[in-house]
C-alpha cells in the first residue's frame, strides 16, 4: 500500500464548498439518415442523449467520488438541462439543495452532436453551445454571497471553478479573496486568473498560465518561468501548473519548483474534465492533511485515471488507491 | 364562380373538421460559428435564438382555425418537454389541444434545424415511426367513434409516423362525414374507405407509376387511383403547375397556380387539404373547393412566411386577384419570415426609412438595395418616430399608406413598421445578410453595423441620389413651384 493512501481515508470526513459555473455537457447520439429536401444538408436521426454535469458540477462530482461531502454554491436555469444536472449531482452524492434555479436564463449547455451507423464509432459533427448572453440576466450576487456565508459555517475550504460565466462577479470574487485569509480557497479559473490574486492555491493549465503571465511555454524551462511569474505576481500560496502530457509542476512560496511526469502509459483517451479532477483531488488531499507535494502527486495520479475514460469522468477512491500503489511518489516521505 | 368571394368564404366558417394525424414540433436553432471546437475538428455553434412551431397535422388544424372553421385535432405526442411546447403552439394557433393524447412510450416527433450565418447546417429528427401500440390504438378508435355525426368533414394528415393505422382509418371513415387524405408513401390502398385524396405530384407518381409532370399523366394517375381505391375524387397538387382534380364520374379540371412568385411551398399542402375539407363540409362542389384551395395555397406560397390565411385575405384574393398588400407585415412576421429565408440560404437585405412622399430617389435606392441580395425588407418609421425626426407636420402620409405604397414596388419583398428612432433593435430581429444605408451615414456610424458584421453579414452604403427629397417636394408644393422652376 502506498504511504500516501492514508490521506484518502481522511477525505471521508471533509466538507468542501464548491463555488462556480455549472455546465451541462450533453452528448447527442444520432445516426445519419439522408439528405434533407429543404436544403443540401444531412438529416440525422436522434438515438439517445446523455447529460453529464460539467464545469463546477464536474469538480463537485469528482470531490464526491473521493468521499468528500460537497456543498455547492451555483446556479442553473429552470429548464430540462438544469433538471438533469441536479438529478445527476444528487445521484453522484453531491447535495444539490443549494443550487439556485434561475428561470430568467438558460443552463449553460454544450451539446455535442455525434453521428455514426450503429455498432460503429460515432464521430462528432458539431458542438452547440448555449450560454447566457452578457447582460441578459442580472447576476444575483447578493443571493450568491448570502449563500456563501451560510455554506461558510460548515465547510473547511472553498474550491472555485470559474468558467467566466455570470456567477462569479467582482463582489463575489472579493468575498472569496477575503475568505482566503482565514480558510483555504483553491481556484481553477479560465481567462481571469489575475482577479484571484492572494488566494491559497491556483491550478492553471498551460494556456491559462501563458495568458496570465504573458509568456509562451515552448520548453520545460519556460514552464518554470511562467509558474514563478504567477506565484510572485498573484501573491498566491502555491501554483499547480498542469501541462497535459508533460505532467505538472508545483510552485510554492519559498520552495524550488517540483516537476512530476505523467503516470501510466500515456495512452490518453479524453482530457476533457481532467483539470476538474486535478483540482478536486489536490484540494481533498491537502485538506485531509497531505503536504503540498503529496497532494500534487495524488492529483497527478487521479488525472491519469480520468484521461483514460471518455468524457468528463471521475476517479473513485479505489482507482486512486490502485494507481498510488503502482506509482510510488518521486520523493521521500515528508 | 356562382357566388362572390365573400359569401363563398363565409360558408367555410364554423364547419367542424376533424383532423387526425401525425403531430410534429418544428424547431429552429439559430446561431453563429465563432470558432472550431478545442475537443474535435468541428464547428462550435453559439446559440442566439430558438423558435418552435407546430407542424404536421397540427398545422392543418391551424389552417382550419385560421379560416374560422372549428378544428378538432386528434393525435399523439410524447410525455416530454417537446410535447408540452407542441401543445402550447397548438393552442396559440387557436386549436384545442384536448384531443392530443400523451403516449409516454414514444417521444414527441421533432425536427430540429440548426442554422448558422444564414445557412442550414444540419437537421436532427427525433421520432419513433412505429405503429402506435394496441391499447392506445383501441382508445383512439373509441375516441374517434364518439364523434359520429358530430363533424362535417375528416382530414387524415399522414406523415407516416405511425399514428394512422388501418383501424384508425376505418374508424375515421365510419363517422358519416367526408374523409380527405393527405397521403404518404406508395401504398394508398391503406386509405380505402376514404372519399378523396390529395397527393402531390411526386407522391401520385410514386403510387401509380404515371408521369405527373403532364396533365395527361395526372389524368391517368387520378383514374387509376379512383378505380383502384374506390375514391370519389382525386386532387393532385403540382407546385408551380397548379392543381389538377378529377371525380369518379369523370368531371375534371386544372387550376393554374395563382401565385405570382413561389417563395416557399412548405405547408402549402396543409393549406390545400384544410380549405378543401372546409369546402366539402360546406357542401360546395369539388370544383369550387379546388378554386378556394388554390387561391389559399397561392397566398401561402407567395406571401411571405405565413403558414395559413384568414377569411378576409382569401375573399380579397378571390375578388381582386393577388394583391401586393400581402407584403405588408408586422415586425414579428417580418422577423419570422427573414429567418425562414435565411434557413433556405437566401440573402435578406434590410433597409429603413420614412418613405413619406415617394420620389425617383427612393426608387433608385430601393432597387440598388434589392440588387445586394435575394430579398428586400423595408422597415418603415411609424408616424410618431417620423414626427420626432422631421418635425411637426410630418409625415404627410400615415404609416399604413406609406407601407402600402412601398409594398407595390416589385423590388420590395416585405414591409413592416418600427417605432424607435433608430433601427438598433430591428437589425437583430431581422438579422439580415446585408444592411443598406445611404452613404451619408458613413461618418455618423451605421446603427446595427456591429451586429450584422458579427453575424457574417455586410453593411453596404448606397450611393446618394442628388436632388430628391420629401422635404424638397413639400417645399415646392407649398411654394407653388412646378418641376421646371
Amino acid at each position: 500500500m502506498s504511504p500516501l493512501a492514508h490521506w484518502l481515508d481522511k477525505m471521508h470526513g471533509l466538507t468542501i464548498g464548491v463555488v462556480g459555473d455549472v455546465i451541462a455537457d450533453v452528448y447527442l447520439y444520432t445516426r445519419p439518415a439522408r439528405l434533407s429536401r429543404e436544403a443540401p444538408v444531412l438529416v440525422v436521426h436522434y438515438e439517445r442523449e446523455e447529460v453529464i454535469p460539467g464545469g463546477a458540477a464536474n469538480t463537485a462530482r469528482n470531490l464526491a467520488a473521493f468521499g468528500v461531502h460537497v456543498q455547492m454554491v451555483a446556479e442553473v436555469g429552470s429548464d430540462s438541462a438544469g433538471d438533469r444536472v441536479i438529478e445527476m449531482l444528487g445521484a453522484a452524492g453531491v447535495d444539490p439543495g443549494a443550487i439556485l434555479r434561475r428561470p430568467e436564463r438558460p443552463t449553460v449547455t454544450k451539446t455535442r452532436i455525434l453521428a455514426g451507423d450503429p455498432h460503429r464509432t460515432k464521430q462528432q459533427l458539431f458542438r452547440i453551445d448555449r450560454e447566457p448572453r452578457r447582460g441578459e440576466a442580472r447576476p444575483r450576487e447578493q443571493e450568491t454571497i448570502a449563500r456563501l456565508e451560510v455554506v461558510d459555517r460548515s465547510v473547511q475550504a472553498f474550491l472555485v471553478s470559474d468558467y467566466d460565466y455570470d456567477l462569479l462577479t467582482p463582489a463575489v470574487i472579493d468575498w472569496l479573496r477575503r475568505k482566503a485569509k482565514s480558510k483555504p480557497v483553491i481556484v481553477d479559473s479560465r481567462h481571469r486568473l489575475p482577479a484571484f490574486s492572494g488566494v491559497t492555491v491556483i491550478t492553471p493549465n498551460e494556456e491559462e498560465a501563458e495568458e496570465t503571465a504573458g509568456l509562451k511555454i515552448e520548453a520545460g524551462s519556460d514552464a518554470l518561468a511562467v509558474g514563478r511569474a504567477l506565484l510572485q505576481r498573484l501573491g498566491v500560496g502555491a501554483v499547480l501548473l498542469t501541462r497535459g502530457k508533460h505532467g505538472m509542476v508545483l510552485f510554492a512560496q519559498g520552495q524550488e519548483p517540483l516537476e512530476f511526469g505523467i503516470v501510466g502509459t500515456g495512452e490518453v483517451v479524453d482530457v476533457s474534465g481532467a483539470g476538474d479532477t486535478v483540482v478536486a483531488a489536490f484540494s481533498a488531499a491537502r485538506l485531509a492533511g497531505a503536504s503540498l507535494r503529496e497532494a500534487a502527486w495524488i492529483s497527478n495520479c487521479a488525472a491519469s485515471v480520468v484521461v483514460m475514460k471518455v468524457g468528463a469522468a471521475t476517479c473513485s477512491q479505489q482507482e486512486l488507491r490502485d494507481v498510488l500503489a503502482r506509482a510510488p511518489a518521486p520523493f521521500g516521505q515528508a | 364562380m356562382s357566388e362572390g368571394g365573400d359569401e363563398l368564404v363565409a360558408r367555410l366558417a364554423r364547419r367542424r373538421v376533424l383532423v387526425v394525424g401525425d403531430l410534429i414540433l418544428d424547431r429552429y436553432v439559430r446561431g453563429d460559428v465563432p470558432r472550431i471546437s478545442p475537443e474535435a475538428p468541428v464547428p462550435v455553434v453559439h446559440v442566439r435564438g430558438e423558435e418552435v412551431r407546430a407542424g404536421g397535422a397540427a398545422n392543418v388544424a391551424a389552417n382550419v382555425a385560421s379560416l374560422r372553421g372549428h378544428p378538432l385535432l386528434v393525435g399523439v405526442c410524447g410525455s416530454d418537454a417537446a410535447g408540452r411546447l407542441l401543445k402550447e403552439q397548438v393552442v396559440a394557433a387557436g386549436v384545442s389541444a384536448s384531443g392530443i393524447r400523451v403516449d409516454p412510450a414514444r417521444p414527441t416527433i421533432e425536427k430540429t434545424r440548426i442554422l448558422a450565418r444564414h445557412q442550414q447546417m444540419l437537421r436532427v429528427d427525433r421520432e419513433e415511426a412505429s405503429a402506435i401500440h394496441g391499447a392506445l390504438e383501441q382508445r383512439m378508435v373509441a375516441q374517434l367513434l364518439k364523434l359520429r355525426g358530430k363533424v362535417d368533414a375528416v382530414i387524415l394528415s399522414d406523415y407516416a409516423k405511425g399514428l394512422l393505422t388501418r383501424p384508425l382509418i376505418e374508424a375515421a371513415c365510419a363517422l358519416g362525414a367526408e374523409v380527405l387524405v393527405d397521403p404518404k408513401g406508395r401504398d394508398f390502398e391503406r386509405y380505402r374507405g376514404a372519399h378523396g385524396i390529395t397527393p402531390n405530384a411526386a407522391e401520385a407518381e410514386a403510387a401509380t407509376g404515371c408521369d405527373t409532370s403532364t396533365l395527361d399523366g395526372c389524368r391517368a394517375a387520378a383514374e387509376q387511383l379512383l378505380k383502384r381505391i374506390g375514391l370519389r375524387w382525386v386532387v393532385i397538387t403540382r407546385g408551380a403547375r397548379g392543381i389538377y382534380w378529377r371525380t369518379a364520374d369523370g368531371a375534371e379540371g386544372d387550376a393554374p397556380t395563382r401565385a405570382r412568385t413561389v417563395f416557399d411551398v412548405t405547408g402549402a399542402g396543409d393549406t390545400v387539404i384544410a380549405v378543401l375539407a372546409l369546402a366539402r363540409a360546406a357542401e360546395l362542389p369539388l370544383s369550387e373547393g379546388v378554386e378556394l384551395a388554390n387561391a389559399a395555397a397561392g397566398l401561402v406560397v407567395e406571401r411571405l412566411g405565413a403558414a395559413s390565411v384568414t377569411p378576409a385575405e382569401l375573399a380579397n384574393a378571390l375578388a381582386h386577384g393577388f394583391s401586393t398588400a400581402s407584403k405588408v407585415l408586422t415586425r414579428a412576421g417580418a422577423a419570422e419570415l427573414s429567418h425562414r429565408y435565411a434557413a433556405q440560404g437566401r440573402r435578406v437585405v434590410l433597409t429603413n426609412g420614412c418613405f413619406d412622399l415617394l420620389h425617383a430617389g427612393h426608387v433608385q435606392s430601393l432597387e440598388h438595395a434589392r440588387s445586394q441580395g435575394d430579398l428586400l425588407f423595408v422597415a418603415v418609421n411609424d408616424d410618431a418616430s417620423v414626427r420626432r425626426a422631421k418635425g411637426a407636420g410630418r409625415p404627410v402620409q400615415a404609416l399604413a399608406q406609406r407601407m402600402r405604397m412601398l409594398a407595390a414596388f416589385a423590388c420590395v419583398d416585405a414591409v413592416f413598421p418600427f417605432s424607435e428612432d433608430t433601427p438598433e433593435k430591428v437589425v437583430p430581429a431581422i438579422a439580415p445578410a446585408v444592411l443598406v444605408k445611404g452613404a451619408d451615414w458613413r461618418d455618423k456610424g451605421v446603427v446595427g453595423r456591429s451586429f450584422v458584421e458579427a453575424h457574417g453579414g455586410v453593411v453596404v452604403l448606397a450611393p446618394l441620389v442628388a436632388g430628391f427629397s420629401t422635404t424638397g417636394l413639400i417645399e415646392r408644393i407649398r411654394d407653388g413651384k412646378g418641376a421646371d422652376a
